[in-house]
């Protein structure tokens, strides 16, 4: 069951957050990155960025779908993103603790989970946030993924860390 | 109630450290349009600070504001909105001291809900100040007091279990009032011209931490995202900033050097015969692993390296941007690039201002040199333009103020004044700040603007130099590069536009891309106001009126508008032999001219009350 989604290139994340800024107008129309279904998290000193997204894991039933006590969770016909049904959501949080790499989010006024929905419309056949990407850093594309074998952020900015002063420090 | 303030966000918050009350204040909106935002509003802050007291301000008294501002464009969707600003009284000069960052700050500070930070009061304890929206606690730092601005950082993020807050701290240098410590903002991001970080330090006040999940309203939602998005795309195309993004301000390196700009070992020389090594494209191709942006930003003009030999290997710091290129390199004689960027991360992470901390060092070689310091004044090491070990070894005891240190923690007027024989004539600053790694003995305008900024010698005020180089001026005229005809005139209008610019806050790089006019259409349509070309820039003058009121209650008069010395008397070479100083008389002569263009006293140096009140500023008695 290959589909797409928004695959992260950390190497090449400078750190800019246009991807939040889009995602915000995209769902709010202003620019309000605490509400972003994509969060840049910084590591090393400044030196790491790591674009934190949800990847639409490819298995049966995702882990965040997995502990949903209202079964709110369901697979998007056109995308095949990962969508929570809002008006069941009661807001318990236990997805946003089950989600391995940490891509669900809990609206601190609505008392919602919420996630990346792969925004595609009519108009557009890319995610404003990955349109909005100048550095590579992010692409609408097929792979394989599933989020129980993922790397936390913290995992990765560490081993790309190592990867970039290998040999070096 | 509808959120009426367009632009911004509305509140200005007041934390008095002394007594840990906090006030937030609805900001009054008549009155910050009449000087902008940014830069503009928190003048007028400021003195309304000073007028409470009703005389000079004692930098390192518990009154002495610190405030941090954002500007109407602050933390909008337009591609570099990422500027905040401080200002304050500045440890070192004395006067007006507004400096300025990138990073993620002052978005976050409007997310947060405050267009405006007043910070008044000292702690008795290291503290530092969490702002999580409406919720400000005054917390302990004992256990970061010491750490360096990279420790303090994550141990704030570990600390409160969010890699999303932003952290404005000192270092061991502010600790220590140093007076050109600087404050760091989002790791890389430093205010460190005028050494406000001496004034966090006196405040014992390690940090600000701040959270916002709130968002900027704009007036013509529609419009300004049509136009930023079109501005954006002007940014991407320009081929210019195709150049800063691939090799950052040190692009300009070897132009600088080539056209004899490039200050050499205490401004003795203007052109190095190692700048090659240290240029943007030598940085480029053996230190950078990673681009990085300040928010929103597309231009992703500032890069992080690793250098990969030699004694200081295995070290990860960011830059080396041109000014810090000059005043760590060249003019400290220093041609290796590795050890540049090693003195770079240090003052970095220590919490220095790199241009006064190398322009203070390259004063204090050549005193030994000279025989002015003896072996035992400087700590027994082996100071030498070029000897980038004991360079670097100085530069730590400048942040802990050990031994030679304790004299240049003090910047170099004061040390110069305390060390004497002479030892002034070559100390290279305007009103005790140091001066950057711009040359002016062959671009004469620039010394009228150092010799006139608000803040001391600042190259970011005005940059007529390419009026200087043969560029037409707005008028249409091509000046002598060497003489003084026309160079007032662009170089005031540089600085008003600037002050304005600095208001919004504009980015430098993208101004050059959008232009004035542009910005102002950003403006207004950000706000609903209705400034017109004319009007902005004369809010710019009035800026700089306020500014130059401010430090002359700060006891700054006529004879402080000059140069070093070595500027008037010692030459340098440039093309074909030609030798060159900047004759005082030619100073004078422009001096008196940009007197003449600003309304100012010729005698004085004073704005005439008719200027101020020509200005709305007849409020001011000076």
């Amino acid at each position: 069951m290959s589909h797409k989604a928004i695959l992260t290139y950390p190497e090449g994340c400078t750190g800019c957050r246009r991807c939040e800024i889009a995602c915000s107008e995209h769902f709010a129309g202003k620019v309000q990155p605490s509400i972003s279904r994509i969060l840049i998290l910084n590591f090393s000193e400044g030196l790491i960025d790591i674009p934190l997204v949800c990847r639409q894991c490819e298995v049966e039933v995702p882990p965040c779908w997995k502990v949903c006590p209202k079964n709110c969770f369901s697979r998007d016909k056109n995308t095949s993103s990962v969508t929570i049904n809002l008006e069941e959501c009661i807001g318990c949080g236990k997805c946003v603790k089950a989600c391995p790499i940490g891509a669900i989010f809990l609206n601190s006024e609505t008392h919602k989970a919420y996630k990346c929905e792969l925004c595609i419309t009519e108009n557009s056949s890319l995610p404003p946030c990955v349109k909005a990407c100048s550095c590579n850093a992010l692409e609408y594309g097929e792979t394989p993924f599933d989020a129980s074998k993922e790397s936390t952020p913290e995992k990765i900015a560490l081993s790309l860390t190592k990867k970039l002063i290998g040999g070096i420090k | 109630m509808k959120n009426i303030s367009k632009g911004f966000v509305g509140k200005i918050l007041e934390i008095n450290l002394s007594n840990h009350k906090t006030q937030i204040k609805p900001i009054d909106l008549e009155e910050v349009k009449k000087y902008i935002g940014g830069k503009g509003y928190a003048t007028k802050l400021l003195w309304d600070c000073m007028v409470a007291k009703n005389a000079q301000i004692d930098v390192l008294d518990p009154a002495n504001p610190l405030i941090f501002a954002t500007g109407p464009l602050t933390g909008t969707s337009l591609p570099p909105s990422a500027r905040a600003c401080v200002v304050s009284i500045s440890p070192l000069t004395g006067i007006y001291d507004d400096s300025h960052v990138g990073g993620h700050f002052g978005p976050e500070m409007k997310f947060a809900g405050y267009d405006f930070i007043i910070i008044k009061g000292n702690l008795e304890e290291p503290g530092y100040i969490f702002i999580n929206d409406d919720k400000i606690e005054i917390k302990s730092a004992i256990d970061l007091w010491g750490k360096d601005v990279y420790e303090t950082d994550e141990l704030l993020k570990r600390k409160h279990k969010d890699r999303r807050i932003q952290v404005a701290s000192i270092g061991p240098a502010g600790e220590n009032l140093v007076r050109y410590a600087s404050i760091t903002f989002s790791l890389h991001h430093h205010a460190a011209r005028g050494g406000l970080g001496a004034v966090m330090g006196a405040k014992k006040l390690k940090a600000i931490v701040v959270k916002g999940t709130g968002y900027i309203d704009v007036n013509d939602l529609a419009k300004f995202e049509e136009f930023s998005d079109e501005c954006a795309k002007s940014i991407n195309a320009d081929i210019n900033l195709a150049t800063m993004k691939k090799y950052g301000t040190g692009r300009s390196i070897s132009w600088s050097n080539n056209m004899y700009l490039y200050p050499t070992r205490n401004y003795q020389e203007a052109h190095f015969e190692y700048a090659d090594n240290l240029n943007g494209e030598k940085q480029e191709e053996k230190l950078w692993i990673q681009t990085k942006a300040c928010f929103g930003c597309s231009i992703h003009c500032s890069h992080m390296g690793i250098i990969n030999e030699g004694p200081y290997k295995g070290t990860i710091f960011k830059g080396i941007e041109y000014e810090v290129s000059d005043l760590l390199g060249a003019n400290c004689g220093v041609g290796d690039l590795n050890a540049v960027a090693y003195g770079n991360m240090l003052c970095d992470k220590l919490g220095l201002d790199a241009l006064s901390t190398g322009s203070i060092i390259a004063w204090a070689i050549e005193c030994y040199q000279k025989g002015i310091l003896d072996k035992k004044d400087v700590s027994d090491l082996d100071l030498k333009f070029g000897n980038y070990i004991d360079i670097n070894k100085l530069i730590r005891k400048i942040a802990y103020r050990q031994g030679l240190g304790d004299l240049l923690a003090e910047g170099v007027k004061r040390a110069s004044k305390k060390t004497g024989r002479g030892s002034e004539d070559f100390a290279m600053h305007v009103k005790g700040l140091e001066l950057p790694g711009w040359g002016i003995r062959s671009a004469p305008s620039m010394g009228l603007n150092y010799a006139t900024t608000d803040r001391g010698g600042c190259h970011q005020r005005a940059f007529p130099i390419s009026y200087d180089l043969g560029a037409k001026t707005p008028d249409g005229k091509i000046l002598d590069r060497f003489g003084t005809e026309g160079k007032a005139k662009v170089t005031k209008s540089q600085q008003d536009a600037t002050a304005s610019l600095y208001s919004l806050i504009a980015c430098d790089f993208s101004t050059g891309t959008l232009g004035t006019k542009r910005l102002i259409k950003l403006l207004n349509l950000a706000t609903g106001w209705d400034y017109d070309e004319k009007e902005f820039i004369k809010t710019g003058e009035k800026i700089w009126n306020l500014s130059r009121v401010i430090n002359f209650k700060n006891g700054i008069s006529k004879k402080d508008d000059t140069l070093p010395r070595r500027i008037f008397k010692d030459k340098i070479s440039v093309d074909y032999g030609i030798k060159t100083n900047l004759p005082e008389e030619n100073f004078i002569k422009m001096l008196n001219d940009y007197y003449e263009k600003r309304g100012w006293d010729p005698k004085t140096g004073k704005p005439t009350p008719r200027k101020l009140d020509e200005l709305d500023l007849g409020f001011c008695e000076i």
